[in-house]
């Protein structure tokens, strides 16, 4: 049953999924880019808590910023860690290529690719070294193609249901999909239950609800974009949407929240 | 501050459309479903062009449209679209959809019919809304210099900038000389991927009675668009002129 639509954001129990800390080459000069600041708007927004990853680890070097993340998150229950990674070279990030009580002992939750960005490819020869290590432990990855317009054509979704397909422990997260993908994804979401889509650019109309319906709530993960974008309309969307407070919220966090809690 | 919207703010979409659109799916493309979305996000009215108008065939479009604000004449406003490809036709089908369908306003499209905004058969476009003094909302104006002359030279029209001029809110914005410059001209906010900040920033360059809210609706959601606006960072009478005011002015309410 759908809720009445005058649901209060609060209720929704937010966990951002796509939320970035420290200033990027796009970040503006309002946007809230220091922790104070990003803890200061996800609140004004009605969120109360943030998968994190950190800018210097995408835009600098994977090392330094997912040490630096863990640094200035430190004392804050309401942020969680996100790695960015290498698939191709494992050494450029220390934390993976130990054991994986390392990994949780340094309070990281989930991993985070950009395979344009940082120019890997996530082909078997590639990837699958790490793609395996993830799957192994269930760690949640983010796979972040940079898309800035729906229209962007560069997303590899061969490369998708290859992953999907040999990694089936494997929770992959599609990062910023547009209105321009539901062709792409709806046969992907048929054929797999460990795909899951990121909804801070999903603005399809009703998109939400058919997902849902079709394939099940349990594939989308709210998420906002900041601090590159602003965190409304996708509050918006979910809070308006033609969904009930149940499926609301576990698109809101609790998805996000068992996929994290499931990494062992 | 904050994001609940006054009960009292009458929201009018400036920018809509009703029907399938080629490159993208639409889940449903029916104007009762149309204004079950619409009465959730709680807009009151919202303009609209066929996609079969901006594509492949403006009079069938037309007719579509007509048929939905005839349907629904309290929550639909049409806008007439001729295709600039075929000029000997433009005067007929624009008089038929203001006499017979009741459209109120029109919409260009120079890249889906890939027709220059400066070409000749705009001109009779532009002669014909400046009698009827109706608005003309373009998916684009081409650079800011020619739609400043218009903007002189046809001052019983209101010019609508589609998707804020397809800027993102991090450079210069390229349309705020004319827009201040010239009454008759404003910016619809129907766009995709605006960095943080960008509306806060476009009320301060241009102040709060240029902008309109519009969504692209079907094609984008509704209260993705509308998020928007409802969360910026700006106090309720801005909000209130965005949402409707200003376009119930434009429209002559």
């Amino acid at each position: 049953m759908a809720d009445s639509g005058h649901t209060e954001v609060e209720s929704l129990r937010l966990l951002d999924a796509n939320c970035r800390l420290g200033p990027s080459n796009l970040t503006t000069e309002n946007a809230p880019s220091s922790f104070a600041q990003l803890q200061a708007e996800l609140e004004r927004c009605g969120i109360s808590e943030a998968l994190v990853y950190h800018s210097l680890a995408s835009g600098y070097d994977p090392s330094f910023g997912n040490e630096r993340l863990l640094e200035e998150i430190a004392d804050s229950s309401g942020f969680h860690a996100c790695m960015v990674v290498i698939p191709s070279d494992r050494s450029e990030h220390s934390e993976l290529s130990v054991a994986s009580r390392d990994l949780f002992a340094s309070k990281m939750r989930a991993a985070r690719v950009f395979p344009r960005r940082h120019r890997v490819s996530l082909s078997g020869w590639s990837a699958d070294g790490l793609l395996q290590d993830l799957a192994s432990h269930k760690i949640p990855l983010f796979i972040d193609f940079d898309r800035n317009h729906w229209a962007d054509e560069f997303v590899e979704y061969d490369q998708l249901f290859r992953i999907c397909n040999t990694f089936p422990d494997l929770p992959v997260i599609l990062v910023r999909e547009g209105i321009g993908s539901t062709r792409y994804l709806y046969p992907l979401l048929e054929k797999f239950e460990n795909l899951y889509i990121e909804i801070s650019y999903y603005q399809v109309s009703r998109g939400l609800e058919e997902i849902a319906h079709r394939f099940g709530a349990h594939h989308l993960l709210f998420g906002t974009g900041l601090p590159d974008y602003s965190a409304g309309p996708a509050v918006s969307m979910l809070l308006l949407s033609d969904l009930s407070l149940a499926e609301k919220r576990l698109i809101g966090g609790d998805n996000l929240r068992a996929l994290l809690r499931s990494a062992i | 501050m904050s994001f609940k919207l006054p009960a009292s703010i009458r929201i009018i979409d400036c920018h809509a459309h009703y029907g399938h659109y080629e490159t993208v799916r639409i889940g449903y493309t029916d104007a009762a479903g149309m204004v079950r979305v619409m009465d959730r996000v709680g807009v009151e009215r919202a303009c609209i062009s066929s996609f079969m108008s901006i594509g492949p065939d403006y009079v069938t479009g037309n007719k579509m449209v007509a048929e939905v604000i005839a349907k629904h004449p309290d929550r639909f406003i049409g806008y007439a679209v001729i295709n600039p490809n075929q000029p000997g036709k433009i005067s007929s089908e624009l008089e038929r959809c203001f006499d017979e369908y009741g459209m109120r306003a029109i919409k260009l499209h120079p890249a889906l019919h890939r027709y220059p905004i400066a070409g000749p058969a705009y001109r009779k476009v532009f002669e014909f809304a400046a009698f009827r003094r109706v608005p003309i909302l373009s998916h684009e104006w081409g650079d800011s210099n020619l739609l400043d002359r218009l903007a002189r030279e046809y001052r019983t029209i209101s010019f609508l900038i589609a998707h804020t001029g397809f800027w993102d809110g991090r450079s210069e914005f390229p349309f705020a000389g004319v827009v201040n410059q010239n009454e008759n001209v404003f910016v619809d906010l129907a766009y995709t991927n605006i960095y943080y900040g960008a509306l806060e920033e476009l009320v301060k360059l241009l102040g709060a009675t240029k902008i309109l809210f519009g969504s692209d609706f079907p094609l984008h959601d509704l209260a993705y668009q509308l998020g928007r606006v409802s969360f910026a960072k700006l106090d309720d009478e801005d909000k209130r002129l965005i949402l409707g005011a200003n376009m119930l002015r434009i429209l002559g309410e």
